[in-house]
């Protein structure tokens, strides 16, 4: 509950022994916009942003943060950065200052023409801000008589960015002061500016400045800047080899396919590739990243070894992937040679990478070798086998695989898994000795269910009979990869595909709980069968005992009313009236699916349904909801719904609807950056800058 | 979008929400450069269960009944702390504990003819085995009362250690002395462990962040928790470290995997420096 103002300033007087009275005085008061007391509640603040416990302190930054009258706030928050004695009020003040953004920039930049004694902490708040408005103001203290103030101007320069800011600290790279020349420096690369070699190369044999002149070297798209950047590689600094290798890869990035090939061949010369795995395995991600680039560039077989192990490494996986396939026929063969001496999960991968290789994965060497490789006693190793077959085998595959399949079936494996895959995709290639292979078999025993979703995967309508007829199979097993694979034959014609739609019809009533939701998937994937019995099967359905079928009916429903196709058309607006009952469930199950459909459908009469779900307590539902409003047009009412859904205290609905509101345009642009100067979890953070991107047109919207 | 593996990816959003029903379950914590193991060890659980993609399966988890949810987290504990092992790992280690602190401890108590050891994430039983066998080879401690305890969070890799068969990959480190002596081959042509042996080991399931749990293990000479640390974000590690600190005797020895220190967690133990490795020991 709130206090007034007096009584709260007399609480805190009288807590001084007391911190969670203090900060509660100072969380609690209110006091009227424009009151008379107003400059006076302002000065309270301040006085309690120099408190001596933290909490009390972060209590007043967060009133001043917020302050309905945004540059009174600025203005005396402004006054406070002259306090000499109290850093935890100053240092609060700025905080304070940070989050008020742009309307804090004009009291800044007064206060920084009377050339105050403390203009350096003026200057690094200006920088901490990062609005380019602050530009003309920092511009001249480029020149300002404290060398201090100069290098905060210039560090402040490069985080705000801007044109005007990339050409004041260009100007300064060549006045012969290091520091300012560093910090110039620093933050052209953090604007990413381009420079041209020939302003940098006066710099690079000033130590202090090497490793900040290489980075920069890397972004010209000069070629000259190369023999520079390879020496660079091999320096005795370890931030100036970090430096050269990030130069490399980016110079790589920018220049045409001659340039590149120079690239190439100067790193085949390099004495030693030593620094470069000592980065991939010490680095920051952006360094180890970028040396593994490198060291795909460099040709080298020994480079092969530590890129393998860095397939290990979830965020350099891509990276190492490319730099393998990059180093081409002497990595392949020594990526088989060290394929047996790898953990699992490693042989996995080398195995799966292996037809990135192009031709000469095909050779019957290493055909023989994956064969081998699916009876490795490492599952993973065998699917990763298995996988790399399904791309790049031959016929001499199709044996092995089955073999493989036969092996593993039975249990949850995934080498099963990814030798039906496999043959699957061989299928596509090889039809005729597939089905030979399957039908001689026979559709029974533990690998049966495999077998059926190889027939599924060749995509044949001959094969609807033989799969319809394993609908009925005594396995559930079976029956459930039937359903799956009737889902997977397209270009029927109307009579199978009329066919192949009761057949799942029918087995949305099988005993089997898992062949129900496969029905129901397959049905989804099938609009042509759709039709009102469908849609009223499909709505039991989504009230079925288990969640999984419930989950794919909804699912279907969706994907009807969704569908395209001319046969669809009847059943459209059947299906939107169960999904409207189904979104208004407490159950996520069933009405997420359901709201996600609604959104995509655009009917404007839903808007309300999706709104009311916002206020539901599963954070399922509302994150759905906020995705339907995310993919429908922009109206006020939804719009200040998402606003809502923005400070929701759970971060995953904060997430969803911030990307929402991306999708809305430019009018959404102002409530996501008032958000952002407040938001603290990451994962909103991120969400919030690519929906102000989408939002303004600089990246595309997903709808 | 996380890397994916199959058609089943895995978005940040959603790997974090997985990640905090596993982490609140049991305490296992996965940095968000593991993501993509948490994404392959689970992916074949949405198959398993009729499910979609990844969001549909965390709905899954936190719908389901009581009952499914708690079977669901045991599946996926028992699938994302599996990995690779086998006996006699990290030999220089193994050497220590056998020529350098067996013989310590023997020393050490005279009397109280008891040796205690403790494998702490052991896994499919490997290393607890292992510890048994390097302790029989010793010949010293005979008239002894030896006790080795393997413990783990996952059911079914205890399943696997309370049987004691093994397949050849499981000995690619072992002497073939070791093999004759230890084992016996089965007719499927796979090794299990002599009775003799398997009779100073106990298993039994424990979440190491559980303290009453961990309670039951008794007082031990000697703890091997090797690459188990990783699992844990830093306040987890500080619990399993104290608790861990509580069952050593004194004077009682802690053996960490390599790549794993106690620096910033905890300066209860000292770091000794033996002739074949580093251990940490309990003043």
């Amino acid at each position: 509950m709130g206090l007034g103002f007096l009584a709260a300033r007399s609480a805190f007087i009288g807590a001084a022994s007391d911190e969670e009275a203090r900060r509660g005085a100072v969380a609690r008061f209110e006091i009227e916009p424009h009151s008379d007391l107003e400059q006076e509640a302002l000065a309270f603040l301040v006085e309690a942003m120099g408190d001596e416990s933290w909490r009390v302190r972060k209590e007043a930054v967060a009133r001043l943060s917020v302050w309905h009258d945004h540059p009174s706030a600025a203005r005396v928050l402004t006054s406070a950065l002259a306090e000499p004695d109290n850093v935890g009020r100053r240092n609060a003040a700025i905080e304070a200052l940070v989050a008020l953004g742009y309307d804090a920039i004009a009291p800044l930049t007064d206060a920084l023409t009377a050339r105050p004694e403390h203009r350096k902490v003026l200057v690094d708040t200006l920088g901490l801000i990062g609005d380019p408005a602050a530009g003309p103001a920092l511009v001249p203290l480029l020149d300002d008589s404290d060398p201090n103030v100069r290098v905060a101007a210039a560090e402040s320069l490069g985080a705000i960015g801007g044109g005007e800011a990339q050409a004041a600290l260009r100007g300064v790279l060549a006045r012969g002061e290091l520091l300012l020349t560093l910090a110039a420096l620093d933050g052209l690369n953090k604007l990413g500016a381009r420079l041209n070699a020939a302003e940098l190369a006066p710099l690079v044999d000033q130590p202090t400045l090497r490793a900040a002149v290489l980075e920069a070297l890397g972004r010209t798209g000069d070629r000259s800047a190369l023999p520079r950047l390879v020496k660079g590689i091999t320096d005795g600094a370890r931030g100036v080899r970090e430096s050269a290798i990030v130069a490399v890869a980016e110079l790589h990035s920018r220049i045409d396919a001659a340039g590149q090939k120079e690239v190439i061949a100067q790193l085949q010369h390099l004495s030693a590739i030593q620094p470069l795995v000592q980065a991939l395995i010490e680095g920051t991600l952006g360094v180890q990243r970028a040396a593994a680039r490198v060291l795909g560039l460099t040709r080298r077989a020994e480079a092969v070894r530590p890129l393998t192990l860095a397939l290990g490494d979830g965020e350099l996986r891509d990276d190492a992937l490319a730099a393998l396939v990059s180093i081409g026929g002497s990595g392949l063969e020594t990526l088989v040679a060290l394929a047996p001496d790898l953990e699992g999960r490693l042989r996995a991968d080398v195995y799966a990478l292996l037809p990135r290789f192009g031709p000469a994965a095909s050779e019957s060497r290493i055909q023989g070798l994956l064969a081998e490789a699916l009876e490795d006693e490492d599952v993973d190793a065998a699917a990763g086998a298995a996988q790399a077959l399904g791309e790049v085998g031959t016929r001499e595959a199709l044996a092995p695989l089955l073999r493989a399949l036969e092996r593993a079936a039975g249990e949850e494996n995934p080498a099963a898994q990814a030798a039906a895959q496999a043959l699957g995709q061989l299928g596509l290639r090889h039809y005729d000795e597939v089905r030979i292979l399957i039908t001689s078999r026979g559709l029974s025993g533990p690998e049966a269910p495999h077998l059926v979703r190889v027939l599924g995967a060749c995509g044949r309508e001959g094969d609807a009979p033989l799969l319809r007829g394993a609908l009925g199979a005594d396995a559930s097993a079976v029956r459930r990869a039937a359903a799956e694979a009737l889902a997977q034959l397209g270009g029927t014609s109307s009579t199978m595909a009329a066919e192949i739609g009761d057949a799942l019809l029918f087995a949305l009533a099988d005993e089997a709980p898992e062949v129900r939701a496969a029905a129901a998937r397959a049905l989804a994937g099938h609009p042509r069968n759709a039709s009102a019995t469908a849609v009223d099967a499909l709505e039991r359905a989504a009230h079925d005992l288990e969640m999984a079928v419930r989950a794919a009916a909804a699912r279907a429903l969706g994907a009807l009313a969704l569908a395209n196709d001319d046969a669809a058309a009847a059943v459209r607006p059947r299906a939107a009236a169960v999904l409207r009952r189904l979104a208004e469930s407490n159950e996520a199950v069933a009405a997420v699916p359901a709201l996600e459909a609604l959104g995509r459908l655009g009917d404007l009469h839903d808007e309300r349904l999706l709104i009311a779900a916002l206020d539901k307590e599963d954070a399922e539902i509302v994150k759905a909801a906020a995705r339907g409003l995310g993919a429908r047009r922009d109206t006020g009412r939804s719009r200040e719904a998402l606003e809502r859904a923005l400070t929701d205290r759970r971060w995953d609905v904060r997430r969803a609807a911030a990307l929402a509101l991306g999708e809305h345009g430019p009018s959404a642009h102002p409530l996501l950056y008032a958000r952002r100067t407040v938001e603290q979890d990451p994962l909103v953070v991120e969400a919030l800058e690519e929906a102000m991107a989408v939002a303004m047109g600089k990246r595309p919207r997903a709808r | 979008m996380i890397s994916p593996s199959g058609d089943r990816p895995l978005s940040r959003d959603t790997f974090r929400l997985l990640r905090d029903v596993i982490y609140e379950h049991c305490g296992i914590f996965f940095a968000d450069e593991n993501a993509y193991i948490l994404q392959r060890r689970l992916a074949p659980r949405i198959d398993a269960l009729s499910l979609t993609d990844f969001p549909d399966y965390y709905r899954f988890l936190r719908s389901a009944s009581p009952e499914q949810r708690r079977s669901e987290l045991e599946e996926i504990v028992d699938r994302v702390t599996t990995n690779e092992t086998y006996f006699f790992r990290e030999q220089y280690q193994l050497e220590a504990f056998r020529s350098e602190i067996l013989p310590e401890v023997y020393a050490r108590k005279p009397r109280g003819k008891r040796l205690s050891v403790w494998s702490a994430g052991c896994s499919s039983g490997e290393e607890a085995y292992t510890v048994a066998m390097l302790i029989m080879d010793t010949g010293m401690f005979g008239d002894w009362e030896v006790r080795v305890f393997g413990s783990d969070i996952s059911r079914k890799v205890l399943q696997i250690a309370r049987k004691g068969v093994y397949s050849r990959a499981s000995f690619r480190a072992t002497e073939p002395r070791l093999q004759r002596r230890f084992f016996r081959e089965t007719p499927d042509g796979k090794h299990q462990v002599r009775d003799e042996v398997r009779q100073l080991v106990s298993f039994g399931q424990i979440n190491l962040i559980d303290e009453p749990m961990a309670m039951l293990v008794g007082e031990v000479d000697v703890i091997l928790c090797r690459n188990v640390l990783i699992y844990f974000d830093l306040t987890s590690r500080k619990r399993v470290i104290d608790t861990l600190h509580r069952k050593l005797v004194r004077g009682g020895y802690l053996l960490l995997g390599h790549s794993e220190s106690l620096i910033n967690l905890t300066t209860a133990f000292e770091l000794v420096h033996l002739k074949n490795d580093m251990v940490y020991r309990k003043p």
